[in-house]
């Protein structure tokens, strides 16, 4: 299988806090756009190629 | 915009699972004493939000398969947390439980190349240190290709 992404646990766990924490009863929940969900990519350091989404 | 069922919908599917561990099917939403609707309506709902990339359905049966990040099947990812197991789909969806629980609990997580046991615990609103990396196998825009594979 090709190589993807490695990181560390704590980045995972800062990730998740962030796309997966918002409470998704709430009726303002939304899907992050293309250009939010690369912020908060290179916010955590995740960038590269394979960290792209166009 | 989402159609105001369809935020009924979400927002009782994720109290459910939140609540009790698991999604629920599409004839106990319609017959919520909340909600109280036709189970087509229900399915159709359904239906909307899985093309809206808020669920994933199972391909036969039409029921919640995901409700990110929660899986409405058994995984290699439990969390127990409150009392309750819950299902990630992923170990990054296992974290994400925890995230969207705001509690204390555990991830019986085990390495996916060779089964060693990967226990994590968030404590405190923190990760405890542990050993390991995680890794994804599948390129960001790739995920949603066959989100069930990644």
């Amino acid at each position: 299988m090709e190589r993807g992404a490695a990181f560390s646990l704590e980045t995972a766990w800062q990730l998740a806090v962030a796309w997966l924490g918002p409470d998704r009863r709430d009726p303002q929940w939304r899907r992050r756009t293309v250009e939010e969900a690369e912020a908060l990519f290179g916010e955590l350091g995740l960038t590269g190629t394979f960290w792209g989404l166009r | 915009m989402t159609p105001p069922l369809d935020l009924t919908i979400r927002r009782h599917v994720y109290e459910t699972v939140l609540t009790t561990g698991l999604p629920p099917l599409a004839r106990e939403t319609a017959a919520s004493r909340t909600l109280n609707l036709p189970e087509l309506e229900v399915r159709a709902s359904f239906e909307r939000l899985a093309a809206g990339r808020v669920l994933v359905l199972q391909e036969e049966s039409r029921e919640i398969l995901m409700a990110p990040p929660f899986s409405a099947v058994p995984t290699p990812f439990p969390v127990e947390a409150a009392g309750l197991r819950y299902w990630g789909n992923c170990v990054w969806d296992a974290l994400g439980i925890l995230a969207m629980l705001k509690r204390d609990g555990t991830i019986a997580a085990s390495c996916g190349c060779c089964g060693e046991a990967m226990p994590l615990r968030v404590e405190g609103g923190d990760l405890q240190p542990a050993e390991g990396i995680v890794h994804f196998a599948i390129p960001a825009r790739r995920w949603w290709e066959d989100i069930v594979f990644t």
